[in-house]
């Protein structure tokens, strides 16, 4: 096993509000790593800051044994190459019909011909359960699940080798929840990706991961195979697992 | 007392803040029109929005203008009998001022906001974060070309206000005050000069490139929620017309002193 990605001491913060506060940890090749915490803990910040939609204050990004935090700006759109990204609410873009939301980048790059394009739309649209027939409508025209199955074909569409699913269960009822789990499990077992998930459905850990770690306030506060999530032996752990209101983890009812 | 200069210097650190922030902005996107790639369709498709859609709007107010000036230098005029001079008022007036600051400030209300409205919505709902992971700079590909179609458009626009602004001038005088219609557009074309056109086109062309930059800015660094939205649309027209007044003065100051 080799190290696909490998973060060392990042720090970010917003204004005088420090969100990550060093994180440690490394994800092996085709390994599929989940990383669950609460509401507020700085998952979403950590994957974009992996990905550079944000910019850590410091540390260290280390993606296929080079750094990348410091990558010229052409570099740094060479890399994005490798990356797919399920975005919470999908966020396909508005303007645009399905198939040219799964295939936006061979359209603006002119790689792919509009004829091709469309083709390997509806091939990755197969992928994920949706006929062609969606291929022509509007993001607004379609439910929440199958928006997220059109924004998980998008973020598959270029073989992506590693893959970021921020909170892809979040808002989907428990049938859909299994069906986007399963989606995701298949889809990136068949490319042999390396993916991160941030989620607090646990149930949806259990499903797609090899490892867990947990985040809380900024840091990383344990990880381990998936089987030991239940035995961690960890306080906070083991409080977020069952759901008590009362243990380590204290949490503001009210915001100041 | 310290706490007022505490006031004044925090005022005065988010202005400075934010002047430095758009200016960045305005680097950036400015810096997409000489780098590959091109999103012609893209200026294409706000070309139409900005242009063709915003014809309604600006000939209403353009035709309308035109009449009421008639109108009310007619009343001037009158009393000092020289109604000869209507004409002249008129369209000096509509070529040098009128005709590009209505059009500046209605287009500010109508695609300012959009442009706002637009890219907010998208920035909370995480499509421009979206665009960076497709290897797509969001600046780039939603700035630039609503900077070009609205530098572009304005100028244009104002082209066509101008002519209905005149029109509009011409038949209040002919219908209703009883000017021979050859002798008015005799008086018209007499003392106008090409620079009292083209000033107000350059002008325009800067309101072109303020409605735009300002409007995509608010969208762009839009807070979350429909609050957030909301605040960036209001921000977008607000600052957008008072910035066209106030260089339109400055403009006039530069070009006829």
């Amino acid at each position: 096993m080799t190290e696909k990605i490998i973060i060392k001491d990042l720090h970010k913060s917003f204004g005088s509000k420090k969100v990550l506060k060093g994180i440690d940890i490394e994800v092996q090749k085709g390994e599929s790593l989940v990383i669950i915490g609460g509401s507020g803990s700085g998952k979403s910040v950590l994957i974009k800051s992996i990905i550079g939609i944000l910019k850590p204050d410091s540390g260290s990004i280390i993606i296929d044994g080079q750094e990348t935090t410091n990558l010229s700006n052409k570099n740094y759109i060479n890399m994005l190459k490798l990356f797919g990204y399920l975005f919470q609410g999908g966020a396909l873009f508005d303007s645009l019909s399905i198939w040219e939301n799964i295939a936006f980048v061979p359209l603006q790059t002119d790689s792919l011909s509009k004829k091709e394009a469309r083709k390997l739309a509806i091939d990755k649209l197969e992928s994920v359960g949706l006929d062609a027939t969606v291929a022509d409508l509007f993001p607004a025209e379609l439910s929440g699940g199958m928006q997220k199955r059109a924004a998980l074909a998008r973020a598959i569409a270029l073989n992506p080798e590693i893959i970021f699913f921020d909170e892809p269960t979040t808002g989907l009822d428990p049938i859909m929840s299994a069906i986007i789990n399963d989606l995701i499990k298949k889809n990136s077992k068949q490319l042999g990706a390396t993916t991160i998930t941030i989620t607090h459905d646990l149930i949806s850990a259990a499903h797609i991961a090899d490892r867990v770690a947990m985040l809380y306030n900024g840091a990383i506060i344990w990880h381990g195979p998936i089987e030991k999530l239940n035995s961690s032996g960890n306080p906070y752990v083991e409080q977020f697992v069952s759901g008590d209101i009362n243990g380590p983890i204290k949490i503001k009812i009210q915001d100041h | 007392m310290n706490n007022f200069l505490a006031n004044i210097g925090r005022v005065i650190l988010s202005f400075l803040f934010e002047t430095g922030k758009l200016s960045i902005f305005c680097f950036n996107a400015l810096s997409g029109i000489f780098h590959r790639p091109f999103y012609l369709k893209a200026v294409l498709k706000q070309m139409l929005e900005i242009g063709y859609y915003s014809l309604p709007v600006v000939g209403l107010t353009a035709i309308f203008t035109g009449a009421v000036l008639a109108l009310q230098s007619y009343t001037g005029f009158s009393r000092f009998s020289a109604e000869s001079a209507i004409a002249t008022v008129v369209v000096l007036s509509i070529t040098r001022e009128l005709g590009p600051v209505l059009a500046g400030l209605m287009v500010a209300g109508r695609v300012g906001a959009s442009m706002a409205a637009e890219i907010g919505t998208m920035r909370i709902t995480e499509q421009v974060d979206a665009l960076i992971t497709l290897s797509t700079n969001p600046i780039k590909y939603l700035v630039t070309p609503r900077i070009l179609a609205a530098v572009v458009m304005l100028p244009c626009l104002v082209v066509i206000a101008d002519i209905i602004g005149v029109m509009g001038g011409y038949f209040i005088s002919v219908y209703t005050l009883g000017f021979s219609p050859d002798l008015y557009l005799q008086n018209t074309f007499q003392y106008l000069e090409i620079d009292d056109i083209t000033s107000g086109l350059i002008k325009s062309g800067v309101f072109g490139f303020i409605i735009s930059i300002i409007g995509c800015y608010n969208g762009f660094y839009s807070n979350k929620g429909a609050q957030g939205v909301g605040n960036a649309t209001t921000n977008a027209v607000v600052v957008a017309s008072i910035l066209i007044l106030l260089s339109n003065y400055l403009l006039t100051k530069v070009f006829f002193s």
